[in-house]
Formats: C-alpha cells, sequence, structure tokens
C-alpha cells in the first residue's frame, strides 16, 4: 500500500514518517486506517488466544481470573474500537471519494486528526494491562457498580474510550460531508454505490450514538471520582439506567460494525456473478430500516433486569422485526447470484462465506431475541457463538473480503490467488470449528467470562480452542499475502475484475495520488 | 472557496447533533426517573415526601385478605444489622397497618444512610401507599444503638385481584462517602 506514491500532481508532500504524519491525504489516511486495524487485530487475537489457552481444560492452568476476565474486556474493546471501526473508515477514506468521484474527503485536516488520535486511545487501553489492579476486567459493557471497582486503570480506560469515540464521530462526520457535498455532478444519492449509501447511514447512527456513549461514561467518571450518584442506589440512583443509556449506544453500535459489509458484499457480489445488484434500491431502503430500528431495540440486551411484561414483548418484537429487512438483503445477494456466471476468487468466496455465515448468526439472534428463552440464554456461551458469528465471519470475513477486491487497485499488483483461497479455505474452517461448538456449550449452560468450568464441557471447549488457534495462524497468511502483494506481482488492469463497475475501476491502478481533481462524467 | 464553506457547514449541523445527543445522554436520567414513577416500574415505590391519601372506606372490608411481606438488605452486614420485626403481615386493602424495622449498629462509628424500598412484583408498586416510613428521611445510628424504624402503610383497594401477596424490600446504604440527592 506505501506503493501508492504515484504524485502525477505539482504539490509537493513530506517523505518518510512525516509524510504519513501530516498527511491529509484520503488514501494515505485510509492506508494507515487499515494497517492501525490489522496491527489491532493480532493485539486482540492475542488476547484471544490467552483466553482460549485457558479454557482449553478445566480448572486454572496459565492465567490468574484477574488477568482472565482482563483479557475478555479487552479483547471486546480491541476488536470492537481497534480492528472493525478502524478498518471500516480506513475503507471509506480510501473508496468514498474515488466511487462518487471526488476529489478528496471533505475536511481533510479533519481526517489527519480522527485517524492520529486512535493510537494515542489504544496506547492508553492498552497501557492499562501493566496498572496497579489491573486493566479493566468488568467485560466490555462497563456494568456498574463492577466497572467502578476497577483499579488505576478505570480514567485510562474512560479517556481512552472518549479518545476513541471522537475519532470516530470526527470520522462519521467527514464520511456525511463528503458523500453530501463532494459527489461529482449528475452522481446523485440512487447511483450511489451501496458502499457509500451504507457508510451514509452507518456514520448517522455514529454521530447519534457515540455521544451517548460519552455521556454514559462520563457519568461513571464521576460516580467514581467526584461523589454523584447516577448509578449507586445508596444516592438515589439506579445501576439498571446504565445498562439502558449503554445499550441505547450498544444496540446501533452492532449495526455500525455490520452495515458497511453489507455494503462491501453488496459491491463484490455483482462483479463475480457478472450481473447488477438485484433489487438496488430495496437495499437502501433496508439499510435505512434497519438503522432506524437499531434504536428502539436495545433492552433485548438486558431481558433479565426485571422489565415489565409489557416491555419485554415490544422489545421482542421489535428486535425480530430486523429480520424482515435483513431477510431482503440476504434475499436480494441470493438473486443477484441466481443464473449468473459466476467466477470463486477470493473476495468472492469471502463474500459468499460472509452471506451464509452472518444468516447463522443472524439465526441464533432470532433465538435470543425470543424473551422467554433468552432467561435461558442470557450470558452463556451461545451468546458468545452468536456475536462471533455475526462479527467474525460476518463483519470481518467482509473487511477481508474488501482488502482482496481492491488489493490489485490499492496496489496495482495482483495478489496470489491460490494462497488467498488457502486463507479463505483455512479461515472458514477454523472459525466454524472454534465458535460452532459453543452453541452446544452455551444451550447446556456453560457461561460466559469465567475462567473456569465444570467438566461436561470440557471437550467442545478443546475443539473450540484448537479452531481458535488455527483461526489465528491462518491470519499470518493474510499479513504476508498483503506485504508481499504490496511489494510487487502480477501487474493488475485498471479495471481488475472482468465483471467490475464503477468510478473506481475507471482510474489506474494503483490510483494517482490526487484523483478525481477534474471531475468524471458521470453516465 | 464555495465547496470548502458549504463542507464546513455540513459539519457544523453534524457537530451539533452530536452536542444534542451527548447532552440527550444526560437527559435520559430524569426520564428514566419520571417514566418509572409514573408507570411504577422498577418497583419504584419513590421515597421521597410525597405522602399519599388514601381513600378509607370502611365499607370496603369485606375484601380479599393478602399478604405483606417484609424483606432487607444490609450493605455492611459487619457494621449494621437492619432487620423487619415480622416477615409477613396479612392486611385487607384500603386499612392502614404499621410495623416497624429494627436497626443494630454494631460499630464504633456513628453510621448514617438511607433506606432504599422496592415493591415487587413490580406492578403492585403503585398500589403500595406508605403513610409515614423512616424511609422517608435519612437515618443517624450512634455506636452501639439499637433503633426501631416504623412504617405505616396501606395497600390500595384498585390492587389486581390476581397479587395477592406483596414483598417490600428494604436496602440499607451508607451516605457517608455519597453526596445526598433530594
Amino acid at each position: 500500500m506505501s506503493s501508492v506514491v504515484n504524485d502525477t500532481h505539482h504539490e509537493e508532500h513530506p517523505s518518510g514518517i512525516m509524510r504519513w504524519i501530516t498527511t491529509t491525504n484520503h488514501k494515505d489516511i485510509g492506508t494507515l486506517y487499515l494497517w492501525f486495524a490489522m496491527i489491532m487485530f493480532f493485539i486482540g487475537g492475542l488476547m484471544a488466544l490467552v483466553i482460549r489457552s485457558e479454557l482449553f481444560q478445566p480448572g486454572l492452568q496459565f492465567v490468574d481470573p484477574q488477568f482472565f476476565n482482563s483479557m475478555t474486556t479487552m479483547h471486546a474493546l480491541v476488536m470492537i474500537f481497534g480492528v472493525v471501526m478502524p478498518a471500516f473508515t480506513g475503507l471509506a477514506n480510501w473508496m468514498i471519494p474515488i466511487m462518487i468521484g471526488g476529489p478528496d474527503m471533505a475536511l481533510p485536516r479533519m481526517n489527519n486528526w480522527s485517524f492520529w488520535i486512535l493510537p494515542f486511545a489504544f496506547s492508553m487501553l492498552l497501557s492499562t494491562l501493566w496498572m496497579d489492579g489491573g486493566a479493566p476486567a468488568g467485560g466490555w459493557t462497563l456494568y456498574p457498580p463492577l466497572s467502578l471497582q476497577t483499579g488505576d486503570a478505570f480514567p485510562f480506560l474512560i479517556f481512552a474510550i472518549h479518545f476513541m469515540g471522537l475519532s470516530s464521530i470526527m470520522g462519521a462526520i467527514n464520511v456525511v460531508a463528503t458523500i453530501l457535498n463532494m459527489r461529482a455532478p449528475g452522481m446523485t444519492l440512487m447511483k450511489m454505490p451501496l458502499f457509500v449509501w451504507t457508510w451514509l447511514i452507518t456514520a448517522f447512527l455514529l454521530i447519534a450514538v457515540m455521544p451517548v456513549l460519552a455521556g454514559g461514561v462520563t457519568m461513571l467518571l464521576t460516580d467514581k471520582f467526584f461523589g454523584t450518584s447516577f448509578f449507586n442506589a445508596a444516592g438515589g440512583g439506579d445501576p439498571v439506567m446504565f445498562q439502558h443509556i449503554f445499550w441505547f449506544f450498544g444496540h446501533p453500535e452492532v449495526y455500525i460494525l455490520i452495515l458497511p459489509s453489507f455494503g462491501v458484499v453488496s459491491a463484490i457480489i455483482p462483479t463475480f456473478a457478472r450481473k447488477p445488484l438485484f433489487g438496488y434500491s430495496s437495499m437502501v431502503y433496508a439499510t435505512a430500516s434497519i438503522a432506524f430500528l437499531s434504536f428502539i431495540v436495545w433492552a433485548h440486551h438486558m431481558f433479565t433486569v426485571g422489565m415489565p411484561l409489557a416491555g419485554e414483548v415490544f422489545f421482542m418484537f421489535a428486535t425480530m422485526l430486523i429480520a424482515v429487512p435483513t431477510g431482503v438483503k440476504v434475499f436480494n445477494w441470493v438473486t443477484t447470484m441466481w443464473k449468473g456466471a459466476m467466477t470463486f476468487e477470493t473476495p468472492m468466496l469471502f463474500a459468499i462465506g460472509f452471506i451464509i455465515m452472518f444468516t447463522i448468526g443472524g439465526f441464533s439472534g432470532l433465538m435470543l431475541a425470543i424473551t422467554p428463552a433468552d432467561f435461558q440464554y442470557h450470558d452463556t456461551y451461545f451468546v458468545v457463538a452468536h456475536f462471533h458469528y455475526v462479527l467474525v465471519p460476518g463483519s470481518i470475513f467482509a473487511i477481508m473480503a474488501a482488502c482482496y477486491f481492491w488489493l490489485p487497485k490499492w496496489t496495482g499488483n495482483m495478489y496470489p490467488e491460490t494462497l488467498g483461497k488457502i486463507h479463505f479455505w483455512l479461515s472458514t474452517f477454523f472459525v466454524n470449528l472454534t465458535f460452532f461448538p459453543m452453541h452446544f456449550v452455551g444451550l447446556a449452560g456453560m457461561p460466559r467470562r469465567i475462567p473456569d468450568y465444570s467438566l461436561q464441557f470440557a471437550d467442545y471447549n478443546m475443539i473450540a480452542s484448537i479452531g481458535a488457534f488455527g483461526f489465528g495462524f491462518a491470519q499470518l497468511i493474510f499479513l504476508y499475502l498483503i506485504i508481499k502483494t504490496i511489494k510487487g506481482g502480477k501487474k493488475a488492469t485498471d479495471q481488475v475484475w472482468e465483471g467490475a463497475e464503477g468510478l473506481e475501476w475507471t482510474l489506474s491502478s494503483p490510483p494517482p495520488y490526487h484523483s478525481f481533481n477534474t471531475p468524471p462524467a458521470i453516465k | 472557496m464555495i465547496e470548502k464553506k458549504v463542507n464546513i457547514k455540513t459539519a457544523k449541523k453534524l457537530i451539533f447533533i452530536c452536542f444534542s445527543m451527548f447532552l440527550f445522554s444526560f437527559a435520559l436520567i430524569p426520564l428514566y426517573n419520571v417514566i418509572c414513577d409514573v408507570t411504577g416500574l422498577n418497583g419504584n415505590t419513590s421515597n421521597l415526601k410525597e405522602k399519599s391519601d388514601i381513600n378509607l372506606n370502611v365499607s370496603n372490608i369485606n375484601f380479599e385478605k393478602l399478604n405483606v411481606q417484609f424483606i432487607s438488605h444490609e450493605v455492611n452486614k459487619q457494621n449494621l444489622e437492619f432487620k423487619p420485626s415480622e416477615f409477613q403481615i396479612e392486611v385487607v386493602p384500603g386499612k392502614i397497618y404499621s410495623t416497624y424495622y429494627v436497626a443494630t449498629n454494631k460499630s464504633k462509628s456513628i453510621i448514617t444512610g438511607q433506606a432504599v424500598p422496592s415493591v415487587s412484583p413490580n406492578e403492585a408498586s403503585k398500589y403500595l401507599k406508605k403513610i409515614e416510613c423512616f424511609c422517608f428521611e435519612e437515618q443517624q445510628f450512634k455506636p452501639g444503638e439499637v433503633v426501631k424504624l416504623p412504617i405505616y402503610f396501606a395497600v390500595d383497594e384498585k390492587l389486581p385481584n390476581r397479587i395477592k401477596t406483596l414483598t417490600l424490600s428494604y436496602s440499607f446504604f451508607e451516605s457517608a462517602k455519597v453526596s445526598k440527592k433530594d
């Protein structure tokens, strides 16, 4: 990706490290975001492997329970805020301007700032691992009063979350301003690629809910250090209130993590099926409805806190309603492939893997939405299986699909196809080996976030741990493949893929440092 | 550049949305309390000083009898023993009853705090009227002191028939380190 130094423009930019620190170029910043996500992916993955090693067998083997809990908490925070969100923001930076025929992002200086906050935020978060009292261990949901018992790490955790929020809000503002103001003449909203549409909606979700999280964690901070009682029953507050605030953010957040992947898949499937996307406008409306519904379903995360029956029923049905627009999307993807002239290059494999495995995660989500059943499933490994199915073979596979899909465009080189396919099949095999058995142990009653478990869960946990290590090592192939492609390889054509359509494919591979300074003509 | 101005204008609008959502997160707190008080959700019987004027109609004496149970939670068991004097009484809706909790300060220092009530099932909470309750005020116990904490209450006649048992729970929280909210 660093080979994208094809400056045909007369502007000078500094070389070496200063180029990356001072850059306001959307392609550079996209690259930075993607590399940042890659580094965090391996850090978060390492934490997952600590968890899986400890759970390889019943009993306490490697780490003490406090550290184990830190690992579950930090793994979640790193993977959500450090991997999936920056990776999607990176893709947005790289692709949105060249997909809509704009010269750059709308607010380039803010763009630089919103990236460079992240390394500081995560240094702060990761530094808590070495602090007195250990890293945060109360779960990424930060429920009080437990999270208030965090040691010295607490203020660092809160400020790290503030910074991550600030970064993603600025990124989102930039995306919205870019999409609304920087489109080439003739690029109407309903002509935009779906990746742009899904990101527009995601950005609005971010702007709406990240400040709510910031407010919630600020209240935690003042409860701990300034004697307020927002969530302290002794002072007239209510700990359940935090859960409401958190999930008011948290549920739209899960759609922030998945909507851009819908956009990615909607770009890849038509390319390799060599057919236009089926039901473009229904895709747009489905995305918008999912975003709207995400605001009125938050309490399905807290069915067991003691809500009145009317509340439980409302949140159950509202949640199930989301299956309708999501079903529309899956239907459209499948119909796009129907009778298409399909080929199965690596991006297509990842996209099809996404559709199948994300749907499995969607179905277990529906099971969890059934209130009376949720009383049984709540806080078990079934929940862990559910959200890992939608996040790993969901979001992460979509990000990988996007990397394979656009890597030839970014670098000008084709990636080694066989290696890519090996990466896909290993990842798919091991991801299922890891997470499928979790459904069974969860239904059998194994609680989540514990370092030890009853003997009857031993076999499935051992299988899951083997799967986790396999999946982890398979990702080294991905890293190797990307570095190799950046360094060289078969030259890619401008269109790269036979069936590819869209403005990004009209640019050279790699694209010039500054593209579309004169707006392209839109058919 | 005109384009730049447009971008900054869009950004300003979005930043405004951001700030309003930040404020909204704080507005959720009073909103939540209001909703809980109005609907009686969350077992909120409110320990504020809004004494209810219950309609004492003696002709209603024929009502079916109900059980009211009393339980307690002490946050700091070593220092304070906090127990109901009777665990269950039989009541008739519309009549005023009294009972008391007993608090024993086992520590060597003064304990200040407040009891926070909660009623189960939730939907019964708005029918349990407290005429006088120690939970209305902050309590102070001297070292070694044993205090009777009285409560006068009545169950509203409008209580749905299907509810036969109400549980009134008190949690006593020390407020030494907590700023008092009214």
